[in-house]
């Protein structure tokens, strides 16, 4: 690889790293809800959301992470392939989660240079 | 010919080694800035929407059966984190909220969106609610 393209990358990946420090926006919001009625609901336990993207020799697959679909993902309960960004696929329905105590939202991934997974978690505690 | 001093001979080569620098990193081309720029602000530069809730609160974890909500007004608040600290959005949205909760005097707010603009500052719209105790039927 040439010196131009190793100066490019390394740029670029200085920019990645000084602009993602951080995605905790939320540390400890007491209540999120995602319905109008916020009555004292059953408590679901400890849950998690998270909207991922895999990256695969360089090549990203799908949109970047947000947020907002972490949040989504956290009320649907969806699995890992929802997840990914896949939400079609496994679209779950009745075990909504009506409201989060506590809620806390991190990133989480690695980086195996080839293949790459960054996310976007939302925890807290649920209650239907 | 002219006899160079150690102190030139070294200039010089300071001089040399910079310059080759320079060129082999090639780090002060105008499209390798731009591109990592770019990079920096499609990264996590994120500007935009950030959540829509249905209604959060930082001061009450659910009502009670007995009690419901009263809408008092709209809320439209900005909540800049301090750009001193280490990791800047750490716990924006709570910031928010309760800069929001406490301005209004809201119990929970209510359709809240959370915006985050291009200063890196968090606006919040919504509707202020307040608790209140369901009327009792006699």
């Amino acid at each position: 690889m040439r010196t131009r393209e190793l100066s490019t990358l390394a740029l670029s990946a200085l920019g990645l790293l000084s602009s993602c420090t951080s995605h905790n926006y939320a540390q400890n919001v007491k209540t999120i809800a995602f319905d109008a009625n916020v009555t004292k609901g059953t408590p679901l336990g400890p849950i998690r959301g998270e909207d991922c993207t895999w990256t695969v020799l360089g090549v990203t697959l799908g949109a970047r992470p947000t947020i907002m679909q972490a949040f989504v993902n956290a009320k649907e309960q969806s699995g890992a392939v929802a997840s990914a960004g896949f939400g079609f696929i496994s679209k779950q329905t009745g075990n909504e989660v009506r409201y989060i105590n506590n809620a806390t939202t991190g990133s989480d991934g690695f980086n195996a240079y080839l293949l790459a997974k960054e996310c976007f978690v939302v925890t807290g505690l649920g209650y239907r | 010919m002219k006899r160079r001093s150690r102190r030139s001979w070294r200039r010089l080569a300071d001089a040399g080694f910079q310059t080759y620098l320079l060129r082999r990193l090639d780090i002060m081309n105008p499209k390798l800035i731009a591109i990592g720029c770019l990079t920096a602000l499609l990264g996590c530069g994120f500007q935009g929407k950030l959540l829509d809730a249905s209604a959060v609160s930082m001061t009450h974890s659910s009502l009670e059966p007995d009690e419901t909500l009263k809408e008092t007004g709209e809320i439209a608040e900005e909540f800049c984190p301090s750009p001193l600290a280490v990791d800047r959005y750490t716990g924006a949205l709570d910031g928010a909220i309760a800069q929001a909760q406490k301005k209004s005097g809201a119990d929970f707010i209510t359709n809240a969106s959370f915006f985050r603009n291009a200063n890196g500052c968090i606006h919040v719209t919504g509707t202020a609610n307040k608790i209140e105790k369901r009327a009792t039927v006699p």
